[in-house]
């Protein structure tokens, strides 16, 4: 799983969002470590549309601008949930081996991988 | 302002594909504004600009991946080339082989870049800067090609040595350098997995150049292009048709998982393949040089690849073994064939050039190689009997006399690296395994 797809997912574990919302809330959750531009949202969004793991909803105008509503299918919270174990259990080896060494552990950045 | 900035972002996003605009144009035109609000823009910068021209070129290229459309463009480049080549013209014959050795595989690498867009292996920056390096890489080949020819014909005529051709050097090792920068996005989203970037960055740089030299080596054989174009062929018939129709499992024999080797048998038989088949490659092309062999260039060629051959047919167990366990796959009969293909080609090269038997077991070899790519296409034609037999015998024939016998000639170069890359792959899958807690090895 990229960056890019964990973010997008993330995004929308707390429920529906419309595009730009997916955009704004991947950079807040991530602490501004992913911007996703726009364009590069959308051919996420398709992709993920196309292995199932994310359903569009209606279509809403607001002050003249079309938003398309997304959600998380089943598959897309077991697939966010499998990388979420996955990391967790990543993290949890590294945290004991470096507890074991018995020097002050340092801050632990944990990747997602696919 | 505002509808400046919309006539501006209508104006970009036609350089989208029609079904993407007909799909997405409203909803991405609407955060674009949304985006360009909040950063209070006025208008786009030029760089972002052309960042969203190119993600539409991509789109475009990523939209024209079909079956029919790829299956044409490969029929016309390479008639059109084959044609040219026969005229004996010889302003056509040029104009052929600059088709033959640029235009086909720039072709056939869009391709390649449109599948790996679409599949999310590359960027929208890696598939235009893979595309932009690609087409450098093809040039230095192609003039590296045409310097060598030059070189060949003055040595022949007893004339002193051009400086066109003596660029030979410079201008090939431009071109492998140039190829492994192009296919180094692909190689860094094929190991996207592995996160410390002191050892991602220095694998996809090994697997980036190692292919490039593979390609760069392929490239010299002139129905290389068909090969791969066929392989990108069946490649985007299954993206394309697997999932709609459900080919891949609907209806298919259950798979054989018992009898799916551990992880250390199939290690160890890809290991052999690497090890044995690189030091035979390597003989190959430079065993004449190498002390304490009395040989010329031409048996050492031989001797290598007929060491190379042999060194693949354990990676060719393995591939028949993982074939085997499925669904779609049952039959053994592939790997049966394809063993006996690098058989073929082990002992006509053994023979030696000059052999009168060699050029026999070459054919036998090429048959095999046909026969092998047909039993792999079979299962994507869920026909009757007497249909799949045609397709078999069709498939065979047409793959024997366009690509079988290249194929079989570029499988000993090729074997070792695609050992390398399997052994790194089955690395990176155990270590991921191996992490998680009450991991048990295959």
């Amino acid at each position: 799983m990229t960056e890019t797809v964990f973010w997008v997912l993330t995004a929308l574990a707390d429920g529906r969002r419309h595009g730009y919302a997916i955009l704004q809330a991947a950079t807040r959750l991530s602490g501004g470590a992913v911007e996703l531009r726009v364009t590069t949202l959308y051919a996420t969004l398709e992709r993920l549309q196309k292995q199932e793991l994310v359903a569009p909803l209606e279509d809403v105008i607001v002050e003249g601008r079309a938003r398309r509503y997304f959600e998380l299918t089943a598959d897309g919270r077991a697939a966010l949930e499998s990388e979420t174990a996955r990391l967790e259990s990543r993290a949890s080896v590294a945290r004991a081996v470096l507890g074991a060494t018995g020097r002050p552990s340092p801050v632990v950045r944990v990747g997602i991988a696919g | 302002m505002s509808t400046d900035r919309e006539a501006e972002f209508r104006r970009l996003l036609r350089w989208f594909p029609h079904t993407w605009r007909a799909k997405w144009e409203d909803v991405a035109l609407g955060s674009l504004l949304d985006d360009a609000e909040q950063r209070q823009l006025a208008r786009l910068s030029r760089v972002e600009a052309w960042s969203l021209r190119a993600h539409g070129l991509v789109e475009r290229v990523a939209a024209a991946v079909r079956p029919l459309t790829i299956t044409a463009l490969t029929v016309a480049a390479l008639g059109a080339t084959t044609y040219l080549l026969l005229l004996q013209v010889p302003w056509l014959v040029w104009l052929g082989s600059v088709c033959a050795a640029f235009v086909a595989p720039l072709l056939i690498a869009a391709v390649a870049a449109g599948l790996g867009y679409r599949g999310g292996l590359l960027t929208v920056r890696g598939t235009v800067g893979s595309l932009l390096i690609g087409a450098v890489a093809l040039a230095f080949g192609y003039l590296a090609g045409r310097s060598w020819s030059v070189g060949f014909d003055e040595a022949n005529a007893g004339r002193a040595q051009s400086s066109f051709a003596a660029a030979f050097v410079p201008l090939a090792l431009s071109g492998v350098a140039a190829g492994a920068a192009a296919l180094l996005p692909l190689a860094l989203g094929i190991l996207t997995s592995v996160r410390a970037r002191s050892a991602r960055v220095p694998l996809a740089v090994l697997i980036a150049s190692t292919s490039s030299v593979a390609i760069g080596a392929a490239l010299v054989m002139p129905t290389s292009a068909a090969l791969a174009a066929a392989a990108l062929v069946v490649v985007t018939f299954r993206r394309t048709a697997a999932p709609a129709t459900g080919l891949a499992e609907r209806g298919a024999p259950a798979a054989a998982p018992g009898l799916r080797w551990g992880r250390r048998r199939r290690t160890a038989l890809t290991g052999i393949t690497a090890a044995a088949g690189t030091v035979s490659v390597l003989f190959a092309l430079t065993g004449s040089a190498w002390p304490g062999y009395h040989g010329d260039g031409t048996q050492a060629m031989n001797l290598g690849l007929a060491a190379a051959s042999l060194s693949a047919i354990p990676l060719a167990v393995v591939l028949g073994n993982l074939l085997h366990t499925k669904p779609r796959y049952r039959s053994s009969l592939a790997s049966a064939t394809m063993l006996g293909a690098l058989l073929s080609m082990a002992t006509a090269q053994g023979m030696g050039a000059g052999s009168t038997l060699q050029i026999t077991f070459l054919l036998c070899a090429g048959a095999l190689a046909g026969l092998t790519a047909a039993l792999l296409a079979l299962p994507l034609f869920p026909y009757q009997r007497a249909a799949r037999i045609a397709l078999v015998v069709g498939i065979t024939v047409a793959t024997f006399t366009t690509v079988g016998l290249p194929a079989a000639v570029v499988a000993p170069f090729a074997a070792p690296v695609c050992a390398i890359v399997m052994l790194l792959i089955g690395a990176r899958r155990n270590g991921a395994k191996d992490l998680a807690p009450g991991a048990v090895s295959a």
